[in-house]
């Protein structure tokens, strides 16, 4: 201990919260890389560094996402979405790899730039942002939970309280390793869905036909307020401004370096390949089990349950209400951590899953009060929120490109970030999906307040 | 895992010397957003405002779920 006293004079309260748990985790990394080359070494340490990547990923196949995949495929069926699914997988590495490198170059978190950089005027804008993004995502995270739990009969009253209690007492009482591990051990049930999928019998020809152009032809045209809401929500399930922070700030708390920053890559690129193949899933198994159904963009998750029982059996449904848990498990989990980073990196308060809850109370507070108020929205009864989730994840993606700016502009300081700065390329993309996610807002806006300006039908 | 105790000190130097925990972190410092980046903001923030209007009326008008 004397030495770590010693050796970090200068560091701030804040800086030096949980840093000796830190230090325990990179000397346990060290330890691995040191180990003689061989295959179960490797994996060993391979498993070690995954983490912040496929948790953002996997923890963005929220209750909502899965909801609006459902959805999707009851919908459009075995078509456009599919392909696309593997077009917003790309997007989402792109987005996601440069918060690796600005975590690992800068050692500070999303907020915490933002904040000294450009001042806490345009800081609060962002906090804003966030926060208000994430209470919203989180009462669908816990309307996931409560009817997921229903289908097993809990009643809601004892599922959400518990679910709040199991996601608070892990993110104030573990530490990152092992917050991160039991993280990571939820996210992985999110391949749930897999099994599910395989239940549904697709025909495997007609979904491979779809990644070909079969399909695509989409009933009341591109311009239909039906496609375009769910192109949208479809995008905010796959990026949105919480996953910027959490990661970054996750990179920050592992402790991750710039050597780190290929492995981290591979994590991401993990994450990414889940993230992909459970959302393709859930809208192959939506275009199966859930076509012909009226208003499918209307679906309820209450709805879809029924459908499933009906038409698949018993346990479809459950194993689908279980993915359902699971889905607003991880991602309640991983959104209180981001808010939790953000208040505290904005504020520059101790700010990391390593430190004590005694050490660190005003980090863990704000979190933990979020997830309480989304909570509670879900504990009253008859509450009229059972559409709210495509809303949500519209949202999400109006405050997307605002995130994104203030990360390319980040990404673009040489100052920061020196040879691991963003190259032509990497900014030309980024600019494109900006425009791409501000014009597919745009059409979504006038097609819903003018439904018949382009012709297409609502 | 290993506690932090279980490490000589030697090896607990020998990381933060090869990793720099014992630097402090470079300072960063604020700079003033270019008054095309000032644009370019306040518009997103108009665009923010205005879509989140769109989407609550839709919402709460049941335009769409």
């Amino acid at each position: 201990m004397s030495v770590l006293e010693t050796s970090v004079p200068h560091a701030s309260a804040a800086a030096r919260a949980g840093l000796q748990q830190r230090i325990r985790d990179r000397l346990h990394l060290a330890a691995l890389r040191r180990r003689p080359a061989t295959p179960w070494n490797r994996l060993v340490l391979a498993f070690a560094l995954i983490g912040p990547g496929l948790l953002v990923m996997l923890g963005d196949n929220d209750a909502g996402g899965v909801l609006t995949y459902a959805q999707t495929g009851a919908a459009y069926g075995l078509g456009l979405f599919l392909p696309l699914m593997l077009v917003l997988g790309f997007i989402a590495y792109v987005v996601q790899e440069m918060t690796i490198r600005l975590g690992a170059v800068t050692r500070r978190g999303h907020a915490e730039l933002i904040w000294k950089r450009y001042g806490p005027f345009w800081g609060i804008f962002s906090l804003v942002d966030l926060v208000l993004a994430n209470i919203l995502t989180l009462v669908t995270e816990f309307l996931g939970i409560r009817i997921g739990g229903e289908a097993f009969g809990i009643p809601y009253a004892l599922s959400v309280p518990v679910t709040l209690g199991f996601v608070v007492m892990t993110l104030v009482f573990l530490r990152y390793w092992a917050w991160e591990r039991i993280a990571l051990f939820i996210a992985s049930l999110n391949l749930v869905f897999v099994p599910l999928v395989l239940m549904a019998h697709p025909h495997w020809g007609a979904v491979a036909r779809a990644f070909a152009g079969s399909g695509w032809v989409i009933p009341g045209g591109m311009l239909s307020a039906t496609f375009l809401i769910l192109l949208s929500a479809n995008i905010g399930t796959s990026i949105a401004p919480w996953q910027l922070f959490f990661q970054q700030s996750c990179v920050v708390d592992k402790g991750l370096l710039p050597k780190d920053i290929p492995a981290s890559r591979r994590d991401l690129m993990l994450g990414v390949g889940g993230m992909v193949l459970v959302a393709i899933a859930v809208i192959v198994l939506g275009a199966v089990a859930l076509s012909g159904l009226p208003d499918a963009k209307d679906l309820t998750t209450e709805a879809v349950l029924y459908a499933l029982q009906q038409r698949l059996g018993e346990t479809a449904m459950k194993l689908f209400a279980l993915g359902l848990i699971e889905a607003g498990l991880i991602a309640t989990i991983v959104i209180t951590a981001s808010t939790g980073w953000a208040i505290g990196e904005a504020l520059d308060l101790p700010r990391s899953l390593n430190a004590s809850p005694g050490q660190a109370w005003r980090f863990y507070a704000p979190a933990v009060m979020g997830t309480i108020a989304a909570a509670g929205v879900v504990l009253f009864p008859h509450l009229p929120i059972g559409f709210l989730n495509l809303s949500v994840q519209v949202i999400a993606t109006v405050f997307m490109p605002a995130a994104m700016l203030f990360l390319l502009m980040l990404l673009n300081d040489r100052e920061l970030m020196g040879e691991h700065a963003n190259g032509p390329v990497r900014n030309g993309v980024s600019v494109v999906i900006m425009l791409g996610l501000i014009a597919c807002n745009v059409l979504y806006g006038l097609v819903t307040v003018f439904p018949h300006t382009f012709g297409g039908t609502p | 895992m290993k506690d932090l105790n279980e490490y000589t000190p030697e090896q607990v130097q020998a990381l933060l010397d090869e990793e720099h925990w014992h630097d402090e972190l470079q300072p960063v410092d604020r700079i003033q957003l270019k008054p095309w980046q000032q644009w370019v903001f306040w518009g997103l923030r108009i665009y923010v405002v205005v879509m989140c209007v769109i989407v609550l009326w839709a919402f709460t008008a049941g335009v769409h779920a």
